[in-house]
């Protein structure tokens, strides 16, 4: 009966003609929904923010290398190995979306804004650990050698903080969400396996079936 | 188990979707296209809305692929997103030709049109063109999916006992549609 069934319903699919004309608009409709990509726009900036992310991790690179002669060395370059990688982190991420046109996880706006908060993260860690945090370590310990005198740098190292705290605590939260986007991922991975694994155990039970219909191609 | 590896193959479908796998949306589209084409025309008149349609039901589709629960659903739901795009394309014109009265309750019916229209697949095609509009739709969906009458009324938004009462009268009609058409020929 079953079968039945579906001859009917194959019967019936072939009774309508098709103008053809309209079925290659559709196709060619479908087509470009299906694989759509980003604006060029849109991969141009993530194009860039990925080299200023290559630019940014080779100089991080050269400024772990370089001795800096200073008591609070171990701090700094601890503190820029872990930005370093960071920068790696997220530069691999925009970067793949440049290349492929596609994001991976959510959409093109909130990755955009997503980049800016990380650059600003970035860039103002990177100022506390190269400029503020040696001068107040300087400060600390002698009052006499600074150039600009030890309140603007009291008042830098505060706003450095608060900047810090800012984009921070935004990064942490974005942070958060791609590691539960990634675990989905790893969920939906898991599962994709558990049922190819019932397919390739249901298969090998059955005899083959000649319905088409049926039939999904990987 | 024919429907189970169905199901689970539908499964692997929408969790592959799901994964922004464009070959698995593809298969999806390609799948049920051709049925769901089929069921757009059987209540739309002009081809060209239908093939525009069916492109708006596949964006609306890709878009919540992510909502859906219930694999086993897939079919349903494919087919309710169609019909609320009919509705939605042609509001107003095909919303009031399928709003249907409330059909008096039946009992069951024995199926006899499926072992009779299966050797005249081309009669039974042109004999759903002469069915009212909701007679149409529900025979259609019971020619092509072989859905349950829970399903078909989940897909019309209406009560299992009118879509029974439906499908029995379109039932009769399209045996009398049928019994005419090969009247004529003879």
């Amino acid at each position: 009966m079953k079968n039945e069934k579906h001859t009917l319903r194959n019967h019936l699919l072939e009774q309508d003609d098709v103008n053809n004309h309209a079925h290659d608009q559709y196709e060619r409709s479908l087509r470009r929904m299906i694989h759509r990509k980003m604006h060029w726009i849109g991969r141009l900036l993530c194009g860039l923010a990925a080299l200023g992310g290559i630019a940014f991790a080779v100089s991080l690179i050269f400024e772990l290398c370089e001795s800096m002669h200073h008591d609070v060395e171990v701090f700094i370059k601890v503190g820029m190995g872990s930005l370093l990688l960071c920068v790696v982190f997220y530069t691999i991420l925009i970067g793949v979306s440049a290349i492929r046109g596609t994001v991976r996880f959510g959409s093109v706006m909130p990755v955009v804004l997503g980049g800016v908060i990380l650059s600003g993260f970035f860039i103002c860690l990177w100022t506390f650990l190269i400029f503020v945090l040696p001068k107040l370590y300087e400060l600390s310990q002698s009052q006499i050698n600074a150039p600009m005198g030890p309140d603007f740098w009291i008042i830098g190292m505060v706003c450095t903080f608060l900047f810090i705290g800012f984009f921070g605590v935004l990064t942490a939260g974005m942070t958060f969400m791609i590691h539960l986007q990634y675990k989905h991922y790893s969920q939906i991975q898991r599962k994709l396996l558990e049922i190819e694994l019932t397919i390739a155990d249901m298969s090998e039970k059955l005899p083959p079936d000649d319905d088409e219909s049926a039939e999904v191609p990987r | 188990m024919r429907l189970n590896k169905q199901l689970i193959q539908d499964e692997l479908l929408i969790v592959r979707c799901r994964q922004g796998d464009r070959q698995a949306l593809e298969d999806l589209v390609r799948l049920y296209e051709k049925r769901l084409l089929y069921y757009i025309r059987r209540l739309v008149d002009n081809e060209q809305d239908a093939w525009n349609i069916l492109q708006d039901t596949w964006l609306k589709v890709l878009r919540a692929i992510d909502r859906l629960k219930e694999p086993k659903l897939l079919t349903v739901w494919l087919y309710h997103i169609a019909r609320n795009t009919i509705m939605d394309y042609r509001r107003g014109k095909y919303a009031d030709i399928l709003r249907f009265q409330q059909d008096d309750l039946l009992p069951d019916i024995p199926d006899d049109t499926a072992s009779m229209s299966l050797e005249n697949a081309q009669l039974v095609h042109l004999a759903l063109g002469q069915l009212s509009p909701p007679h149409r739709e529900v025979l259609t969906l019971h020619f092509l999916e072989e859905l349950p009458l829970e399903a078909i009324a989940a897909i019309i938004n209406t009560s299992v006992g009118t879509v029974k009462s439906r499908l029995f009268y379109a039932r009769q009609n399209i045996k009398k549609q049928i019994e005419k058409e090969m009247h004529n020929e003879k």
